[in-house]
């Protein structure tokens, strides 16, 4: 009955790709846990060799794919869930392949975990290391105040029966430093790690101390880091009606001026770039938009200024239009088109270099665009 | 003409895009021909620096900034606070600085916090276990001092897990869409003198430029004894076409 479940499930994930209704990385592990709601309190475990759950507001997909890439290059088999559907559901889905095997395979498990179902999920399983990034306010209406998530975490942490290293950033600005005060149980192990601003070597230092942790870093997994190129939207480069677009995820305060800083050296080349703005409202982007406020002010002006157009577009761009217009950034440089189609359109027809910060459901849709598929 | 802002605790209490209302007071004093300036009050700061302020400003933040600041505020301050209220200074208190206007906030666990109690209401979180009011907002202001033409409304996100109640308080307004002081009586924030309480960030004042201009002509009223016409703004259709977005939005 159960490997029934398990294959009807798989099926499931098979036929939403082949119609192109996306990656199957929710729906069907969601159906499984309705059904079988320990599926898995059984099937992580058996299924781990080694494994890792990253959690925190930024940079989780990214420091995922860079850990679980780098141990595949060195032959680990390895079970990730790569899209970055980092709920329950979504880590049941990504299962599913290895359980239709005819033989069971212990993986590497490389977990990217919701901040809100990291108790939940670490009350199924509990993994060998735990790497808390950061965390910040951008998921304040999901789940209330950034203490009460430490709450959680701490309570789900001083529960785990079982020997747990955990990696967590001391900068006091990434707010998980809190954690090694207020967790009491013996059983964890707190590794500090001091992240750094610029975005991709952070990635890279969390990585590696994430594989050292594991026991897994070595020559030639260290080589594999540094090889890897960046997730979707996370920096991914797309060439579209011959423009290079630069798609970076700008969920919050914190990824948006860190990625602005990243990006300052470009601006000492006036108009040699567009800048895209892109804002939607929907759940997974926080229906709150107030925290395009929270941006910094200076390193946002400066890229504004030396692009030739500002580009805001999404559901919510006449909130970013006002913002330009606060900041006083000149009227004629901001170009207002909701439709993210024919902004992108717009954006490609200056010929130019273009930056595009989306939230994360505008990112989707303009990858699609850009890429010209219907999967995201 | 010179308009000083005040902004309290900006260190502490930077949650939801608050510091958005002291530039969009700043830009809006810019086009009326004011100079406007900032002046950041921290907890270190003296008490006078409320009183050289002509509008003041203070942002929500979560339950442990709050009571960062919160001693400063009511024990430190108190006293400059109740002389800026009681002389008319305007100002704009929101989420959880408008919970501190009032005369207790009791957080879920641990001791009631006392606030400034300048008027006769109280903030209540009851836990966890409570649904969190959460979502977009429109409040009915039409019997309000600064309802305008095509702005009988206010317009805003709450994100609070308190729930404030005004008694005989007068209420900013009305509730036509969330949840509003305490999700029952409809009512949201208060207007006492002319401080603003208000559970509203988005952040308020770009998208609502009638409230913005209430608070610069209060200002400019009690500091130079002249009138300023809404219609000095300029041209306004982009806050408008703003505001009207942000109407139709879902709750």
């Amino acid at each position: 009955m159960e490997s029934l479940i398990i294959k009807g499930a798989y099926i499931l994930t098979l036929l939403l790709r082949f119609l192109k209704l996306g990656h199957g990385s929710t729906l069907p592990g969601r159906t499984l846990l309705k059904i079988y709601p320990h599926f898995l309190n059984k099937y992580l475990p058996l299924l781990s060799n080694k494994s890792v759950y990253i959690t925190g507001t930024n940079g989780k997909t990214t420091i995922s794919r860079l850990v679980s890439t780098s141990l595949e290059q060195a032959g680990f088999p390895i079970i990730s869930n790569y899209f970055g559907a980092n709920l329950p559901s979504g880590v049941a889905s990504c299962l599913l392949p290895s359980l239709i095997k005819p033989k069971l395979v212990k993986s590497v498990l490389v977990l990217e975990i919701d901040e809100g179902a990291f108790p939940f999920l670490l009350g199924c399983f509990v993994p060998d290391v735990v790497c808390f990034l950061n965390l910040s306010r951008d998921q304040l209406d999901r789940y209330g105040e950034i203490d009460i998530t430490i709450g959680k975490w701490v309570q789900a942490l001083n529960r785990v029966p079982r020997e747990v290293r955990v990696i967590y950033s001391n900068n006091k600005q990434d707010g998980v430093f809190p954690l090694k005060n207020l967790v009491t149980n013996k059983l964890v192990d707190f590794i500090p790690v001091s992240a750094v601003s610029e975005i991709w070597e952070n990635n890279q230092i969390f990585a590696s101390n994430i594989l050292k942790s594991l026991e897994l870093l070595t020559v030639k997994t260290q080589k594999n880091l540094a090889s890897v190129t960046p997730a979707f939207g996370r920096g991914e480069i797309i060439n579209f009606q011959e423009t290079e677009f630069k798609l970076i995820l700008a969920k919050n305060p914190a990824s948006f001026t860190k990625n602005l800083i990243s990006l300052e050296k470009i601006s000492q080349d006036k108009a040699s770039y567009t800048v895209a703005l892109i804002l939607n409202d929907n759940i997974p982007d926080g229906r709150d938009v107030s925290w395009i406020y929270d941006i910094e002010k200076e390193p946002l002006l400066k890229l504004c200024d030396g692009a030739n157009k500002v580009v805001v577009s999404g559901k919510r761009c006449l909130d970013l239009a006002l913002l330009c217009k606060i900041y006083e950034i000149p009227k004629e440089k901001v170009v207002i088109i909701s439709d993210i189609s024919k902004a992108l359109d717009t954006v490609a027809s200056y010929k130019r270099k273009a930056l595009v910060f989306t939230t994360y459901s505008a990112m989707l849709f303009s990858r699609k665009h850009l890429k010209g598929s219907k999967m995201p | 003409m010179e308009i000083t802002i005040g902004y309290l605790y900006p260190e502490n209490l930077n949650l939801y895009g608050d510091r958005g209302n002291v530039e969009a007071l700043l830009y809006n004093l810019d086009v009326l021909g004011i100079s406007g300036k900032v002046f950041e009050i921290a907890t270190s700061s003296a008490p006078s620096t409320i009183l050289k302020s002509d509008i003041l400003v203070m942002g929500g933040g979560a339950d442990i900034s709050q009571k960062l600041v919160v001693s400063d505020f009511v024990e430190n301050k108190g006293g400059a606070l109740r002389e800026a209220f009681h002389k008319k200074t305007p100002g704009l208190f929101v989420c959880g600085a408008y919970q501190l206007l009032g005369k207790y906030y009791l957080p879920f666990s641990g001791n009631s916090m006392l606030g400034l109690n300048l008027a006769n209401f109280y903030t209540k979180h009851f836990g966890l276990n409570k649904k969190r009011c959460v979502g977009n907002v429109v409040v009915d202001i039409t019997k309000s001092p600064f309802c305008q033409i095509g702005f009988n409304e206010l317009v805003g996100f709450e994100n609070h897990g308190g729930r404030t109640y005004i008694a005989d308080t007068k209420p900013l307004g009305f509730v036509k869409k969330g949840f509003g002081n305490n999700g029952q009586d409809k009512t949201e924030g208060v207007l006492i003198n002319n401080f603003v309480g208000t559970y509203l960030h988005g952040p308020i004042l770009p998208k609502n430029p009638h409230l913005t201009f209430f608070l610069i002509n209060e200002a400019v009223k009690q500091k130079y004894q002249t009138n300023l016409n809404f219609s000095d703004l300029g041209d306004i259709t982009l806050e408008k076409d703003a505001f009207n977005l942000a109407r139709r939005l879902k709750r």
